[in-house]
């Protein structure tokens, strides 16, 4: 890959400069161009990774189509993003906005969306490494940046010290796949999971590594055993920036744990180390039942929306733990239905369709709070459909679509994944998820009958609220019944880009892998027995 | 272009008034909903005629083919199911949707006066031109999943409009009687085009007609699904059609306004169950138990509404049973394979039919929505062009010479009486019967209403109140809106337990003055004339024109069965009712013997007619207590007709109580064992949540602690598991 | 050499990982803010020390070079850490983690 495979990071970055400068000028009206300086950079990076996901480009990338994928969903959802928060960063009050932050907040978006965005063009541990923190870091800052508020502030030194604490777990494993390999080139460390699988045991030290990186990363898609933080920060930050975190760090988490999958080759299951893959299943479920169950007892819509976030999760787990092998009788590609859908596809279908509705409905909330003050629980929403009946429309739409209902782009993402897991005769794991979307359907369903049939506790002071909020609300309502009805296109690309997933190690799909840099000194045999036990 | 290329456009039209007309729901504008109403439907009505006449002098069907079609987009593709919408177009379509649109246009035109200033004038004009779209996609579809389509919908219009006063309760329950009533045929529809497409493997009507079906080998292999298809779409086309015992709806169906009952529950949806099988005629040629099934409670029906037309004191529902009886006699026609005449007769019906519920709301707009015929008398004075018309109308129902309906109804009792079927003969003795009693009581209305002395309600001259008044202080004390709800359009007023106590009801009740203005002097305060704007009065007048004239139609212009049998017969089983006979093998086109030639059975018509006006006169003209003395000589028969046979009751207590027992017993077994089933697997969650809640304790350490024991959790499961 | 370098990397190794678990009961045992963070630093010290034993030991440099990055990368969250401690010290005058626990359920 040369560097113009990174022209949408380049852009974000660049953009990201561009606006953290403006942001510095006194005039106020200069400042407030800082969003559409964002706007502008999301714009031109994602034409830029249309453009790369044409196809034949980078052709011996093998990772390409998930790389561009990577590419289209930050820059895609970033733009509703920051339509969403377009009044950030809020003072004290939420309706009131503090436009002397604007530009370090926008920046500081546009870095985290960079981060994801390079996520699935890494070939290194050092860079898998980096991009991570890049996605983190600037969220940790939006957090307890976001709103002069306390609860921000609890929000963001939770969010940080656990984040840091998940870093170091994820950190050490690396070094010790490192240490298993003797190099941080996926492509060294692919051939060496390779051999050892072969040889039927992987040495301990590669499963040590493998599990701290997974447990690591599972902070940063919410998944027990690490999901402790989410409810919290998420009700905590302001909620422009709850609706980031829900897709940015969770979308580069899961598409971090399938390139680390990916250097196992997915064939765990083919040896001895066949438990990481249970393990993951086992993971997945328990995180959909936490996530679920306690969702039923919230009554704050934004940790409602957190836990929810927690279960959507374990399905996405499901769905990366059923990994890349197509089921063999799947053999027509590119034909909606039937069973021609693997587990990754299904996962970055998921992915895509988890941000556009849980983007719709945080917008909804951002547009009621810059409307009311808070409404973060469901007295804030009670009778919202007299008073805003498109607000409620696009919330329950959104809602619906996080049900799984059909016609929504939500439903498609399940339907995937529960095909997904058939293929791969796993029938009682979609017996789980559909359990536990029908649990999920209560609290969903609790929001939208409290702004259909509850009438309004305290009348809704209008305000008026940007253009572009509603924009950002509409237009991920619009997509979700879009790609619930046409999935065409998101529906190509997410197979492109789960089908690009090797099942079959070959040094082949590993470019850039050269002999002489690998293990330099350390014959084979040697490292095998340093290992061995 | 062809001309069928223009027929897409006659349901478009409505469809994007009916938008229109909501769009303007909110804005100043609302007032106005009733001129993209009334522009759509002229557009469709121009567009329909332009059809008409291709049709009959054009080269829209091409070159002597019964029909032309065409294809518009792909509707449904799922796997090897694959239907088109698409529009079917031959004679019986062209006339359908032209008189459709015809007397929607003059209806709706009438409703703009009729409906000024009702609270909800644009969600009338919405509804009622999303009727239009409906039936105009009903009538010209070219598959059965289409007509579909507009079957239901004209049964959503339907129900939407009969409880358009939906704050009156009885207006409600009427519309969920007729929606209830209907889903029964709609799921026998239903099914018949389920069956359809897995017998013929297709929903299209050329193939289906025109096709396979003339093969006797087919006919043969699909036996079974032949004698159910044409059963089950009887029975869609009776619950539509309103007939027995499916009956039941469209009596209450008068709760909406007007020109709705005009419209819809006269002149055009309540005949798309004929249009139906005169569509589907092949299908029941071929079965014919299912056709004489039609034809006998066709005639059944009509006898039985007629009957009980005679005891009814409110216009509207007189009107009502009238329609059921008329339609009757439409399936009678049906049922001896006289489709042309059966055609015929709905053409014939919708002018006069539609001419009579409109003047009746001429009426009933001057009489501050009174419609109890023993309270008003004399009308002809005040009313003169509303008398007028009525009368036009009165003597087409009642078979009068020379007006349509004795042309049409002429024809399918000579049809009846020449049929090869044995039967045949008998239904027509009974048709003469019930047109007999027709003529009695059409014009029992006609006399007492609007002949002899003037008689006013208390109402009369007042505005009608609005079923949407809400209670305030305005009102004060002449607040109308009692607990039993508002009296308006079409509100009957009747008692149903003062029936049931005094077994018959008197017919004349001017002995409660407070109800009755006796006076001329008090009378005379009404100076001007009651027949309201020329909205109003213009349609009745064009309509009454069609009930003089359309007859000549069916006579003039061809050599069998007029032009309309001419025009129809281009459709091979619409051939002209006589000699259009069944063999049992092979060849449906034989000549059919005369029993009793045309023209005779003209005259016994006419004799009918004039004997049943006749008696009319004498009982509720010159002599109006007579009808009091005969009405309690006959008591038992009296009481028995004005309970409508006891068939709502049969309902009620054979269906409706039985089903409500039901209904309550599952519901105590959902209630304790479902939901406490459900309740405790309900619970589960959130049990399961709160046994875990405390693990979000809010405190930064005991999260780190809770991800530190996990991840070592997991990696001690995992070592395990390992070694 | 490998004979050599074998026990001097497992002994290494073994002190990565005390460093690694020190830090990381420091971390949950701790209440002060600052401590808790210097904690997680001493669980980076670790991993840096694993990188750099099996950078030493397959003497490649890219362990080396991942420790620039990491160290780069720890200095940052220090200093994003001193900006936070100081914004929560300033609104409660207080460092005491528990002081924060107002979310939660």
């Amino acid at each position: 890959m040369n560097l113009h495979g990174l022209l949408p990071e380049m852009i974000m970055l660049a953009a990201a400069a561009v606006i953290l400068l403006n942001g510095l000028c006194p005039r106020e009206s200069v400042r407030r161009a800082s969003q559409w300086l964002a706007l502008a950079g999301l714009v031109a990076a994602f034409v830029a990774a249309w453009r790369l996901a044409a196809p034949g480009q980078h052709a011996g990338w093998p990772l390409w189509p998930l790389a561009t994928f990577g590419s289209l969903l930050a820059s895609g959802v970033g733009l509703l993003a920051v339509l969403a928060s377009w009044n950030m960063p809020f003072k004290d009050q939420p309706t009131e906005t503090d436009s002397a932050y604007r530009g370090e907040y926008f920046a500081l978006l546009l870095c985290s969306l960079a981060g994801l965005s390079m996520m699935a063009k890494v070939n290194n541990l050092i860079w898998l490494f980096l991009a991570l923190e890049l996605v983190s870091m600037p969220t940790y800052i939006m957090v307890a940046a976001g709103r002069g508020q306390s609860a921000a502030q609890e929000a963001g030194v939770k969010y940080f010290f656990l984040g840091a604490l998940s870093a170091a777990v994820y950190l050490f494993g690396f070094s010790y796949l490192y240490g298993f390999a003797g190099s941080t080139r996926f492509s060294t460390i692919a051939a060496a999971f390779h051999s050892a699988l072969a040889l039927g045991h992987p040495p301990a030290i590669a499963l040590i590594g493998l599990l701290m990186v997974v447990l690591g990363i599972s902070y940063k898609i919410a998944a027990v055993p690490l999901h402790y933080y989410a409810p919290d920060v998420y009700q905590g930050a302001a909620t422009p920036v709850t609706a980031f975190l829900a897709f940015t760090p969770k979308a580069a988490g899961f598409i971090a744990l399938i390139l680390v999958f990916n250097l196992t080759g997915w064939q765990l299951s083919s040896s001895l180390a066949g438990a990481v893959p249970a393990l993951l299943m086992a993971l997945a479920v328990v995180t959909m039942f936490v996530g679920n169950v306690l969702a039923l007892l919230q009554r704050n819509l934004k940790r409602i929306l957190a836990y929810s976030s927690i279960a959507h999760s374990g399905y996405m787990l499901a769905a990366l733990a059923l990994g890349p092998a197509l089921s063999p009788e799947a053999t027509r590609p590119g034909e909606l239905g039937g069973s021609s859908i693997n587990g990754l596809s299904a996962l970055l279908f998921y992915l895509a369709a988890y941000s556009l509705m849980t983007l719709g409905a945080f917008a909804v909330l951002i547009y009621l709070e810059g409307q009311t003050g808070a409404a973060e629980d469901f007295d804030g929403i009670a009778g919202l459909a007299g008073e805003h009946p498109l607000a409620a429309g696009c919330m329950a739409v959104c809602l619906f679509s996080l049900i799984g209902m059909p016609g929504t782009v939500g439903f498609l993402g399940k339907l995937f994944i529960v095909q997904a897991a058939l293929a791969a005769h796993h029938p009682v794991l979609a017996v789980i998820i559909v359990i536990n979307a029908a649990i999920a359907a209560t609290y969903y369903l609790r929001i939208v009958a409290a702004m259909y049939l509850r009438a309004a506790a305290t009348p809704l002071t209008v305000r008026r609220p940007a253009l572009a909020l509603k924009l950002s609300a509409a237009v991920a309502t619009f997509l979700v019944i879009f790609f619930g009805l046409f999935p065409g296109a998101l529906y190509r690309q997410s197979v492109a880009g789960g089908r690009s997933v090797p099942t079959v190690y070959s040094a082949a799909h590993w470019p850039g892998r050269s002999a002489k840099r690998t293990a330099v000194g350390m014959p084979g045999s040697a490292r095998a027995g340093l290992w061995a036990n | 272009m062809t001309p069928i290329d223009f027929a897409p456009l006659i349901p478009a039209f409505p469809l994007a008034a009916a938008i229109l007309a909501a769009l303007l729901s909110g804005t100043k504008l609302k007032r106005a909903a009733h001129v993209p109403a009334i522009s759509g439907v002229a557009l469709s009505f121009f567009v329909a005629l332009f059809l008409l006449l291709k049709c009959q002098w054009g080269q829209a069907i091409a070159g002597g083919a019964p029909y032309v079609q065409s294809t518009l987009w792909t509707w449904i593709a799922a796997g090897g199911f694959k239907v088109s919408a698409g529009i079917f177009l031959d004679p019986l379509a062209a006339l359908f949707v032209t008189f459709v649109t015809g007397v929607s246009l003059l209806i709706f035109i009438y409703s703009a006066g009729y409906m000024e200033g009702d609270y909800g004038y644009w969600r009338f004009f919405a509804y009622m031109s999303i009727f239009v779209f409906f039936m105009t996609t009903l009538v010209l579809a070219n598959n059965f999943l289409l007509v579909y389509l507009g079957w239901e919908g004209v049964g959503l219009a339907s129900y939407l409009l009969i409880g358009y006063y939906y704050p009156r309760p009885s207006a409600r329950d009427a519309a969920t009687k007729a929606f209830i009533t209907n889903r029964i045929g709609d799921t026998c529809f239903a099914v018949a085009v389920l069956m359809l497409y897995l017998t013929f493997h297709s929903l299209k009507f050329s193939t289906v007609f025109y096709g396979v079906l003339a093969n006797p080998a087919f006919r043969a292999a699909h036996a079974t699904a032949l004698f159910w298809i044409p059963l089950l779409l009887m029975f869609g086309a009776f619950a539509k059609s309103a007939q027995f015992p499916l009956h039941v709806w469209l009596p209450d169906a008068m709760e909406g306004p007007t020109p709705v009952s005009a419209l819809i529950h006269a002149a055009t949806m309540v005949t798309a169950g004929v249009y139906l099988i005169a569509r589907c005629l092949p299908l029941f040629l071929y079965d014919q138990p299912v056709l004489h099934l039609v034809g006998i409670i066709g005639c059944f029906t009509a006898f039985l509404a007629a009957t009980i037309a005679l005891r009814q004191f409110d216009m509207k529902r007189i009107w009502a049973y009238s329609t059921i009886s008329q339609l009757g006699y439409m399936f009678m026609g049906l049922g001896v394979a006289a489709g042309a005449s059966a055609v015929f007769h709905v053409f014939t019906h919708a002018f006069f039919k539609a001419l009579l519920f409109l003047a009746t709301g001429s009426v009933m707009h001057a009489m501050g929505g009174e419609l109890d015929i023993r309270k008003m008398s004399g009308l002809g004075k005040k009313m003169p062009i509303t008398t007028v018309c009525i009368l036009t109308g009165c003597l087409a129902l009642a078979g009068f010479p020379g007006f349509s309906g004795f042309f049409s109804k002429d024809d399918i009792l000579s049809a009846a009486m020449n049929a090869t079927w044995g039967l045949g003969p008998w239904l027509a003795v009974i048709g003469l019967l019930t047109a007999l009693l027709t003529a009695y009581y059409t014009f029992r209305v006609f006399f007492r209403v609007f002949c002899g002395e003037l008689r006013l309600p208390a109402t009369a001259g007042q505005h009608e109140p609005s079923a949407f008044t809400l209670p305030g202080p305005q009102d004060g004390g002449g607040n109308r809106r009692g607990d039993a709800g508002t009296r308006g359009h079409g509100d009957t007023g009747k008692d149903e337990g003062k029936i049931a106590a005094a077994g018959y009801e008197p017919e004349t009740v001017n002995q409660t003055p407070h109800t009755t203005i006796h006076k001329p002097e008090i009378a005379s305060h009404y100076p001007h004339s009651l027949d309201g704007a020329p909205t109003m009065w213009l349609p009745l007048i064009l309509l009454a024109i069609g009930a003089t004239c359309a007859g000549y139609l069916g006579v003039f212009g061809g050599t069998e069965g007029g032009w309309i049998g001419g025009f129809l017969g281009r459709v091979p089983h619409m051939q002209p009712a006589v000699r259009y006979v069944v063999a049992p093998a092979g060849d449906m086109y034989l000549p059919a013997p005369w029993r009793v030639s045309p023209s005779v059975m003209m005259l016994i018509g006419a004799v009918v007619s004039l004997v049943g006006i006749g008696a009319a006169a004498y009982w509720h003209w010159f002599n109006r207590s007579a009808a009091d003395t005969l009405a309690g000589a006959v008591r038992p028969v009296a009481s028995f007709l004005e309970n409508k046979w006891y068939i709502d009751e049969l309902y009620r207590y054979g269906l409706v109580r039985p089903l409500r027992l039901l209904g309550h017993v599952l519901w105590r077994v959902d209630r304790w064992v479902v939901d406490g089933v459900v309740g405790v697997i309900g619970g589960i969650p959130r049990w399961l949540g709160f046994s875990i809640r405390s693990s979000e304790s809010g405190r930064l350490r005991s999260y780190a602690f809770g991800m530190v024991t996990g991840a070592v959790l997991v990696l001690l499961v995992m070592w395990y598991w390992l070694r | 050499m490998n004979s050599l370098a074998q026990p001097i990397l497992l002994e290494y190794l073994a002190l990565g990982a005390a460093l690694f678990a020190i830090g990381l009961v420091g971390f949950l045992a701790r209440r002060n803010l600052i401590l808790i963070f210097l904690s997680t630093e001493l669980m980076f010290q670790g991993i840096i020390i694993n990188l750099i034993a099996f950078s030493c030991y397959y003497q490649n440099t890219a362990g080396q070079s991942f420790v620039i990055f990491v160290l780069s990368i720890a200095a940052a969250e220090a200093a994003l850490a001193l900006g936070l401690v100081v914004l929560l010290f300033r609104r409660r005058r207080t460092l005491n983690v528990d002081a924060w626990s107002d979310l939660r359920g």
